[in-house]
């Protein structure tokens, strides 16, 4: 077991420097360079913009200014806002909390709906009732999220007017529990809808394997209840894989609702991102990519470990 | 007598006809073809049969209801909406293709290399895939289209670049478990090159993973290029794409009270996408072996 957690430990620093590479890169690559952002200032001379350059580090050459960016990454100084002059980690942080509770709400939901249908799919395969939410899943799949979210708004705020379309909170009332609720409920949906359908395949097609398994037999030979062999003897062992699914949802956990949240204005990092990819923002830029991919390299290794612990047949491999 | 004859003439059958037979067989893969060619045909033929033009601003007043002369109405610059319709398809069936051709010419070279050289190649690929997974592919999109200067052929090459991980998981697998086979074993035992190891025996075994890969990556594909046009970061106007008319309807008034301008890019969008995933689905059947005639 420490073997294994150590050999993924390495691997997970090796990926780190590999998405460090390519984030800086990549912004280094862009049109516009910080010097012609001094320059747009039209009280700046250019042997003032030099000075400042050299001052920032930007005469070097391309590889020191990584490592000179990945120092300061270490001290968790992800630079200053080209466009409020803040720090980036301030801004990244206020809006990543409010993206996990939309797309943290979202995963339970599809995840409360979708382990449900799976089971049931699985104990009667091929029933009208199989096809029916297969065909469903595969429909709602088909629908770009933007779609499915000017559907919500269109049958929720403008037809019933039951929901608000837009924001985190109404401007006008308190910031209360129920007023949150009410504008997380159609992006929440939104986004659940989308997922559903693949949970609920893998579900359905990890739970006919194991009810196929000798032990399932046994434990029906033996004369338990259909119940008990269904929920307690075959889901448990049906929900392993589900860790890994799990975990292939992460990088949507912390990014993955961009276009959601463009279409509710929601508050959260994928409208960040956007604001700043227009305004051509690149340390807000950079720090969201990094900090995205290494909260998906913490989790993928916390769940890779998990994992080894909960399968025994996959230690030490 | 009737029935040696029977089992006679299926033996003789291709594994290829048979894999086409079991494709026709599908119903829902039947309605994806038929709907797709229909919708293929729509957007070749109607643009210069009927004269359509999706660019000239100002055919009447913006928001026209639709009539007879235009039977979608027209956009808030006062465009023929059938027309934007028809060329948003196809720049979405344009993006499909094409960029899951990128994804495939990178990806599985890079997939079998990893899986025939092992080692050092293969820590290589493998480490290259964690990487481009663990970023949420949408923002790396946006980021990387920006950073080129948004256009139909850099939003082809980008989600084209940043499918290939997926093309190389499945390839690199299936060498693995292709090369353990015995008659691989054989072929480098009795000292054939590895090119044509890899051609004769590696290649072939590939081919139906892949394929069922493609349909579902172009659906993907048409879908992310669809939301990067909606945000106003892919496709941009005049060029018309599915997603930058939706763009257009943003506003409270175009969602409340015009109907008739945003359903109908929203439903061809999923009609395409889920016509493909549903051929995507009677590929991935009528390729496996275990699955039988129903």
């Amino acid at each position: 077991m420490a073997r294994y957690i150590v050999k993924r430990l390495i691997v997970t620093i090796i990926t780190f420097f590999g998405i460090t590479i390519i984030v800086f890169f990549m912004a280094n690559m862009a049109p516009g360079s910080p010097i012609d952002y001094l320059l747009s200032d039209p009280a700046m001379t250019a042997e003032e913009a030099a000075r400042r350059a050299a001052q920032l580090g930007l005469d070097q050459p391309v590889y020191v200014q990584y490592f000179a960016w990945l120092g300061q990454l270490f001290k968790l100084n992800l630079g200053f806002s080209y466009r409020t002059y803040r720090s980036v980690s301030d801004m990244v942080f206020e809006r990543l909390g409010n993206t996990v509770v939309l797309t943290g709400s979202s995963l339970i939901l599809s995840y409360l709906i979708a382990i449900p249908i799976g089971i049931y799919s699985a104990r009667k395969p091929y029933s009208i009732g199989d096809f029916a939410y297969s065909t469903s899943a595969l429909i709602i799949m088909a629908m770009p999220n933007f779609f499915v979210g000017m559907l919500l708004i269109f049958i929720f705020s403008v037809k019933l007017e039951w929901l608000p379309m837009s924001g985190m909170y109404s401007t006008n009332a308190s910031r209360s529990m129920i007023d949150l609720l009410a504008h997380l409920a159609m992006p929440v949906l939104c986004l659940a809808v989308q997922q559903i359908g693949n949970i609920m395949r893998h579900m359905r097609s990890d739970m006919l394997e194991v009810l196929s398994e000798d032990y399932i037999r046994t434990a029906r030979a033996k004369g338990f209840r259909e119940r008990r062999v269904v929920y307690t003897h075959a889901l448990r062992n049906a929900l392993t894989p589900m860790i890994s699914l799990f975990s292939n949802s992460l990088p949507f956990l912390v990014g993955g609702a961009v276009v959601t949240e463009q279409v509710f204005s929601w508050p959260g990092i994928g409208m960040l991102m956007v604001n700043s990819i227009t305004a051509r923002d690149y340390p807000v830029i950079m720090g969201i990519t990094t900090i995205i991919a290494v909260t998906v390299l913490i989790g993928n290794l916390l769940l890779d470990i998990l994992y080894g612990i909960l399968d025994p047949k996959i230690r030490y491999s | 007598m009737k029935s040696i004859k029977k089992t006679a003439s299926t033996k003789t059958k291709s594994y290829y006809g048979d894999v086409l037979d079991k494709l026709f067989r599908h119903k829902l893969a039947i309605g994806g073809i038929i709907t797709l060619a229909l919708i293929l045909l729509a957007v070749l033929l109607l643009p210069p049969l009927l004269k359509l033009d999706p660019y000239t601003t100002s055919r009447g007043i913006a928001y026209t209801k639709p009539s007879a002369e235009f039977p979608l109405g027209l956009d808030s610059l006062g465009r023929d909406n059938l027309a934007r319709l028809l060329y948003g398809g196809r720049t979405s069936l344009i993006v499909g293709l094409l960029s899951s051709c990128v994804s495939l010419v990178i990806g599985v070279p890079l997939g079998l290399c990893a899986g025939y050289f092992r080692n050092g190649v293969e820590a290589i690929v493998m480490r290259l895939v964690d990487i481009f997974m663990s970023f949420p592919s949408m923002i790396l999109i946006m980021v990387l289209v920006s950073v080129i200067g948004p256009s139909l052929g850099s939003v082809v090459l980008v989600i084209g670049i940043m499918g290939w991980p997926q093309y190389a998981r499945i390839v690199y697998g299936n060498v693995l478990s292709v090369s353990s086979k015995d008659y691989v074993e054989g072929a480098v035992a009795v000292g054939q090159s590895r090119f044509r190891i890899i051609r004769d025996y590696i290649l072939p075994n590939s081919f139906s993973p892949v394929l069922v890969t493609t349909t579902y990556n172009t659906a993907s594909s048409i879908l992310q290029e669809a939301s990067l046009s909606y945000l106003g970061m892919g496709v941009l106007p005049p060029e018309a794409s599915l997603g930058n008319i939706l763009n257009n309807a943003q506003s409270l008034t175009t969602l409340a009270t015009r109907a008739w301008f945003w359903l109908p890019p929203g439903i061809l969008l999923a009609l395409i996408v889920l016509s493909i995933n549903f051929i995507g689905d009677g590929v991935r059947d009528a390729l496996d072996p275990k699955m039988k005639y129903r």
